[in-house]
């Protein structure tokens, strides 16, 4: 059951991997810890599950203070790129990476979907 | 390397207060006494700013401790995984994390219950568990005990949401497979 939940969320990394624009993805529990990732080599993949959960903490608490509802996502815009934080049920995150020039709309709809699947893996409500 | 007594655990995580220097010292390296409700408080701002992002900050800083601590146990009572429990108890008890109640290794997990957590008692009532600190520290020492990496601690019931006692899963993360080469 273990090695089938790794196999489905590999599987669901790889395909939105696919997509055109994007360079790199990782699933992480919202408490920071790397659970899967095709991150570079030159990335610490401990430090950025970190840094997206606290990303996505602080996010999380700015949008309630400032009335905003309820976090969809977070986007951390740069030079080289686009970090996508996405929330993937009660207890993960999607991380994406993206190109700087990438179709926003059609990468958002991948990501969305993605993160629906990875959350639904490790809920264990996969078929 | 060689096993420890209980003696001898208890001698080297004894604190030395050196009100001259103004040093308080546990095992050689310093200390400083901090009320349980202050850590508690910082804590909390933590949490206001950084949500549930505060957790991955006192997972990681926990999780670093509990490696040198855990190293510091090998070395004091080599590969026995019963004396590296009691090297832990005593720790935790001297240094005032918490009691450590029980320790049962069942691969591939280890469960630990816990009472008097310092943070769990100075933060008061809370709708989550609190005990991210510990658990980082619990962590690194499952790793040892389990002899391998990609774990996680879960923390199952907190004094601070109305359990009478803490209590912490080590377990491997979902999916993951891959063992490391022994640590206790």
């Amino acid at each position: 059951m273990k090695t089938d939940v790794r196999t489905q969320l590999d599987a669901a990394l790889a395909d939105l991997r696919k997509l055109q624009d994007i360079i790199a993805v990782a699933v992480a529990r919202r408490d920071g810890l790397i659970i899967a990732h095709d991150l570079p080599r030159t990335v610490d993949p401990k430090k950025a599950a970190a840094m997206s959960a606290a990303i996505v903490g602080t996010s999380e608490m700015a949008a309630r203070e400032l009335g905003q509802g309820r976090f969809l996502q977070s986007i951390v815009d740069s030079e080289q790129g686009k970090m996508l934080s996405t929330g993937a049920g009660e207890e993960a995150l999607l991380v994406t990476l993206v190109r700087p020039e990438a179709n926003m709309g059609l990468v958002l709809l991948g990501v969305e979907r993605a993160a629906r699947r990875i959350a639904a893996i490790l809920e264990g409500d996969s078929p | 390397m060689r096993d420890a007594t209980a003696e001898e655990l208890d001698r080297a995580f004894a604190a030395i207060v050196d009100q001259d220097s103004g040093e308080v010292r546990v095992d050689g390296r310093g200390f400083v006494l901090v009320q349980r409700e202050t850590m508690a408080e910082l804590q909390r701002g933590l949490e206001e700013i950084l949500g549930r992002g505060a957790e991955s900050v006192l997972v990681r800083v926990g999780y670093k401790r509990g490696t040198e601590l855990s190293e510091r146990l090998v070395a004091l009572v080599g590969d026995n995984a019963d004396a590296f429990v009691e090297g832990l108890r005593v720790y935790a008890g001297r240094t005032g994390l918490c009691r450590v109640e029980g320790v049962a290794v069942d691969p591939p997990k280890v469960v630990i219950r816990a009472s008097n957590s310092f943070i769990a008692m100075g933060y008061g009532s809370s709708g989550r568990p609190v005990c991210h600190y510990l658990r980082g520290v619990l962590l690194a020492a499952g790793e040892r005990l389990l002899h391998r990496k990609e774990l996680e601690c879960v923390e199952t019931t907190c004094f601070a949401a109305g359990d009478p006692e803490c209590g912490f899963e080590v377990a491997p993360l979902p999916g993951s497979g891959a063992t490391t080469p022994p640590g206790v």
